[in-house]
């Protein structure tokens, strides 16, 4: 078992390591990482099925550093599933990265990125922790570095500030509990400054990381420049899987959250905040690599609603969003890079038609795109469900908020369908835009990837209660049987349901194939369909963002009052200021005092040497007669 | 046979003998000065391998007649004088033949070296102070050798002040002898140690300042330095300013608080905290006038005030890290002191200005001249790894071991005085834009560039002297001698 898990820590690092240094001839270094991830994935399955396993050795026992490794169900769920798609991620980039820059560095950091995630699911001891934590940041930085280094900087700067709160947050922690170890240690009780000041500040570290408000700015900024597998890999899964795995880790292990306290409202807050914001800003973006961003920030308010409520549904609801979304997310940030690669544009208003083109890119990308939006049968809805579930429950337990919460994350996934149906329009229907005959399917290892997360996401959301539920959830978090739950929903029942709804359409139109009918062309109105009537899903929502009101909103949510990297700009301007004035400034004043008073010094000194003697003479027997006086004087 | 009379003899003979026999051709003038100066290097180097030793003259013992002592500190201090003495000598071989007198030159600076070495051996006050005016007065012809009317009043004046110091020196001995009845210094010493410490011993005291400190051109004593250092010929300056003022003035210092004063002076904090401060105003004084000078030498000379500030408040610390550092110090400004007038000699040799704004460029077209003045440069502002950089180094550090924090950090903001006006004057001369009218240099004569290269050689590696080996050798017989204090008492009057 140790050597299990020492390989599979160290199986990406030696990839990463292999593909920077060693000159390997072209082709190869795509094999080294489809290897190692590969192998990665297979020894994280295994690890998956072994009981939870305990390893350590005490390196530094005064800062309580050791070298402590652990295995919980939960961890080697996420390690699997980091696995998992930074396995389909590496299939994607073969084709979709071969030729570009920097492809070495590329290799590099991606294995990196999935070694250092896995490093942070399995450490077992807080020094250890942010060191993986951290490395992922320098890869991260590495990898958005590729896009442009304006956003990298950006993303540096927020998720390192982010950080930064996190360790601090750490020391007090271990300052509290008295040990660097992960676990072992009765929850702390959140009452009292320290106590307090260490969960929010360990938040912010989490969040920081999964990019809910006001962390959230980066995310946007980073995708419109970096190469989509970047996307794909880490801030659509693996910053999520880590952060909303910390703020669980957070929430039950190292402090122990009361349902209904105001701490929990506050968390509830931001995730509604969270979800309602980004979804409002999904909604009026014209990119569809941004929009995906706004969704990969707005998806994250669900599971931080589903964990701060406290509820063991919700909880486990926001877990199971948490893994939906690495999934679907993937998905659909690899289905807007696969029609990037064919168009070579990301902008909506030049896209259309593509649906009958790339048809496998579409029904990979309309699949997400409903378990995204909660539709029933697929995953998203399931987590969706139980998150709503748990939030009624809370509303049971006598807490009066619950219904904002509620209302919020109904009503937000709403607009997330409504963005969608706005992009699936854009880019897959509707009129199809001039292409000429250059856009065919993407080839296969490109989809292949797409097609595994999109019947993942069929397969969570029928099955999610033998799969998920019974063998992740159910040993992680302690949770009523399905029979106690409020809305008793079996997705097996829906789907045949719906199987059954789709035979009698088939066999519906299958009997209409005998009546005669007439074809012609789409007419509005009487009239036909001509190319000055064309409408870009770009117009749907220019209403919403019209008027008067949610102008308000949208001013609200773009300033600088919910961005981070703001606040942090302007803390930074805020302390420059005071060191140029206090510092700079006032240290150059000095020195060119100094410097001046030197020149005068030395001038005066000089016009006193006037070479004549008697003055001469006078000084040192004046000087004798003060040694004399002082002497005597004594 | 025994070298010590030598020491003195030597010098002080082939004075006389050079205008002698070499009337007819110069060169035999060359050849035996340089032959003398070297063979007083070789002697002062073997002196290292005797130990300490006691000469009696006439066979006269200690309290009656004249001796000459040789401990750590004189063999240290003669390694100093005849080391840059010979250096010197090669120099004047080319330099000196613009003069018109160089058989009066060479019969002139042999007669100072012999007051010099005199100074350092002798082990009678009164014989000391011969010494001192033999070295002295020989110092005011070679400051007005040039005979030009600035170099006139500038060895006028220093004859003036010079003569009063003397007097003031020649007045503290009379008191001493008054108070003791004797003029050896062991004796003096042995007997005022059963003489309370009253007005007429603190008035020696006071005297003694007042002449030692105007020899060694302490502020306020210094003022005679900036005009008579620049006037004399550059070898000469390079004596002055690296030797003179350090034997007549520092030596004398060191030898008669430590080793006869000894015991009321070291135990009041009064004398060292005087010179201390003495010290301190000579530093930041010199300093700051040499930042302000336009003229190469005298801006030398400036931070040769500077610079005996240094060593003074080194010194006075009377803790065995601040005598070393004193005594490094002492090694490291007469080597890079006396290399840097060269230097300027060099320039003046060639240039014919001393005047820095009309120099610019230096380095390509006088490029010895150019490595031997920056490694000079460098070296008194403290760059490591040059030996500068060392002396100041244990000076801030015996500062610091001592407890006074305020005088090192005032240490080592003279220091950054002292970088900037090396720096600055290293920017005029050698670099930046070359002036039109320089075109032509070229690189001064062979005996002046090999001289200068000798010297940066040493100024370079002096550092070495701190390896132990080595220092066991030069630096620590010399240390021991002054903490010893007293002792040299019992040495020369028990043997």
């Amino acid at each position: 078992m140790l050597s299990l898990v020492l390989w599979l820590l160290a199986l990406p690092f030696l990839g990463a390591i292999v593909s920077l240094i060693f000159p390997v001839r072209k082709g190869w270094r795509e094999a080294v990482a489809f290897l190692a991830t590969l192998y990665a994935f297979i020894l994280a399955m295994k690890m998956v099925v072994k009981p939870p396993f305990f390893f350590s050795v005490p390196i530094f026992s005064p800062l309580g550093f050791g070298f402590d490794l652990r295995t919980s169900t939960l961890s080697s769920f996420l390690v699997l599933f980091v696995a998992l798609i930074g396995f389909l991620t590496t299939i994607y980039s073969i084709v979709y990265y071969r030729g570009r820059e920097r492809e070495k560095e590329f290799y590099a950091y991606l294995l990196g990125s999935v070694g250092a995630s896995i490093g942070v699911l399995l450490a077992n001891n807080f020094i250890l922790f942010i060191f993986f934590w951290g490395l992922l940041l320098l890869f991260l930085y590495g990898l958005t570095s590729l896009g442009s280094l304006s956003s990298a900087s950006h993303a540096m700067t927020v998720v390192g500030g982010a950080d930064l709160l996190l360790l601090l947050g750490i020391l007090i922690l271990m300052n509290l509990t008295g040990t660097g170890r992960m676990s072992g240690f009765s929850p702390v009780l959140l009452k009292g400054g320290l106590p307090v000041a260490a969960f929010f500040l360990l938040v912010a570290g989490s969040l920081g990381k999964a990019g809910a408000f006001p962390f959230h700015s980066w995310i946007p900024r980073v995708s419109e420049d970096v190469p989509v597998p970047v996307m794909a890999l880490l801030p659509a899964s693996l910053d999520k899987l880590l952060g909303i795995y910390l703020l669980y880790r957070i929430s039950f292990d190292f402090f122990s959250l009361r349902v209904g306290s105001g701490i929990s409202q506050a968390l509830m807050f931001i995730g509604s905040l969270t979800i309602m914001g980004g979804v409002l800003l999904a909604l009026i973006q014209k990119n569809f690599k941004k929009l995906l961003s706004y969704h990969a920030v707005s998806q994250v308010g669900y599971m931080v609603l589903g964990i701060g409520s406290g509820i063991p549904l919700a909880v486990a609801g926001g877990l199971f969003h948490m893994i939906n979304n690495s999934i679907y997310k993937s998905s659909l940030f690899l289905g807007g890079g696969a029609v990037e690669k064919r168009t070579g544009t990301a902008e909506l208003e030049k896209l259309g038609g593509l649906g009958s083109l790339m048809p496998v890119t579409f029904v990979t990308f309309l699949i997400a795109a409903f378990s995204i939006s909660g539709i029933p049968p697929f995953n998203g809805f399931f987590s969706k469900w139980m998150i709503y579930q748990g939030l009624v429950e809370l509303g049971n337990q006598g807490i009066r908020t619950w219904i904002i919460w509620l209302v919020a994350a109904i009503f937000g996934s709403a607009l997330t369908l409504a963005s969608f149906i706005k992009v699936l329009h854009s880019v897959f229907l509707g009129k199809g835009k001039d292409f000429g005959n250059r856009i065919k399917e993407v080839h296969w290892s490109m989809w292949l990837p797409m097609v595994v997360l999109a019947s993942l996401c069929v397969i969570f959301g029928i099955f999610a209660y033998p799969l998920i539920i019974n063998v992740f959830l159910g040993p992680v978090v302690s949770l009523p049987s399905p029979a106690q739950w409020i809305g008793w929903w079996s997705p097996t029942l829906t789907t045949y349901l719906i199987i059954v709804g789709f035979i009698l359409g088939g066999i519906i139109y299958l009997l209409s194939k005998g009546v005669k009918y007439r074809t012609t062309g789409s007419y509005i109105g009487g009239e036909k369909v001509g190319k000055d009537m064309d409408f870009s899903g770009v117009q749907f929502y220019k209403t919403l963002q019209e008027w008067k009101n949610f102008n308000r909103i949208y001013k609200f949510l773009g300033s600088k009052l919910t961005d981070f990297y703001a606040w942090l700009k302007d803390l930074g301007k805020f302390f420059s200021r005071i060191l140029y004035i206090f510092l700079d400034r006032l240290v150059d004043y000095i020195w060119q005092g100094v410097a001046a008073l030197c020149r005068v010094g030395g001038r005066i000194l000089s016009l006193l040497h006037t070479g004549i003697l008697p003055t001469y003479l006078t000084w040192g027997l004046v000087g004798m007669l003060i040694l004399l006086l002082l002497m005597l004087g004594r | 046979m025994n070298v010590l009379p030598l020491m003195v003899a030597l010098p002080l003979g082939m004075g006389f003998l050079i205008p002698m026999v070499s009337r007819k051709n110069r060169r035999t003038a060359d050849v035996l000065g340089n032959l003398a100066t070297l063979s007083l290097l070789i002697m002062s180097l073997y002196l290292f391998k005797i130990g300490n030793q006691i000469y009696f003259m006439g066979g006269w013992k200690p309290p009656l007649g004249i001796n000459l002592v040789l401990d750590g500190l004189s063999a240290f201090f003669l390694l100093i004088v005849n080391l840059v003495a010979f250096i010197v000598t090669l120099y004047s071989v080319d330099y000196m033949e613009v003069y018109t007198s160089k058989l009066r030159y060479y019969s002139l600076f042999l007669l100072m070296l012999a007051g010099m070495n005199g100074v350092v051996l002798t082990g009678d006050i009164f014989n000391l102070f011969v010494f001192l005016e033999i070295a002295v007065i020989s110092a005011y012809a070679l400051v007005g050798f040039g005979t030009e009317a600035e170099e006139l009043e500038a060895s006028f004046k220093y004859l003036v002040l010079g003569t009063v110091s003397s007097i003031f020196i020649l007045l503290g001995i009379g008191f001493l002898y008054s108070l003791t009845g004797t003029l050896n210094l062991a004796d003096i010493g042995s007997k005022i140690s059963g003489i309370s410490a009253g007005h007429a011993f603190w008035f020696v005291v006071i005297l003694f300042i007042f002449g030692f400190g105007l020899k060694a051109a302490l502020v306020p004593f210094h003022a005679w330095l900036p005009d008579a250092h620049p006037s004399a010929p550059a070898p000469i300056s390079a004596v002055l300013s690296g030797l003179l003022i350090k034997t007549l003035g520092i030596y004398p210092f060191l030898r008669i608080f430590y080793n006869i004063f000894g015991f009321p002076l070291l135990e009041t904090r009064f004398i060292p905290q005087i010179l201390m401060f003495l010290g301190g105003a000579s530093m930041l004084t010199g300093a700051l006038l040499a930042l302000v000078q336009n003229d190469v030498k005298r801006m030398f000379a400036y931070s040769s005030v500077s610079n005996i500030g240094y060593i003074v408040i080194a010194f006075s610390l009377g803790t065995p890290l601040g005598i070393m550092a004193a005594l490094l110090h002492t090694f490291v400004h007469a080597t890079s002191k006396a290399l840097l007038f060269l230097t300027a000699g060099s320039l003046e040799y060639r240039l014919e200005t001393r005047n820095i704004k009309k120099m610019g460029g230096l380095m390509e077209k006088m490029p010895i001249t150019g490595i031997s003045g920056n490694i000079g440069f460098l070296s008194l502002a403290g760059i490591p790894p040059l030996a500068g950089f060392w002396s100041k180094l244990f000076i801030i550090l015996a500062l610091l071991d001592a407890g006074r924090l305020g005088w090192a950090i005032f240490t080592i903001l003279v220091s950054v005085l002292t970088l900037g006006y090396y720096l600055r004057m290293n920017r005029y001369v050698f670099f930046g834009p070359l002036k039109k009218n320089l075109q032509r240099i070229k690189e001064s004569p062979v005996f002046m560039t090999a001289s200068m290269l000798i010297l940066s050689l040493i100024t370079v590696f002096l550092g070495v002297i701190l390896i132990p080996h080595l220092r066991s050798i030069v630096l620590d017989p010399a240390v021991r001698s002054l903490i010893n204090g007293t002792k040299y008492i019992s040495m020369v009057m028990g043997g």
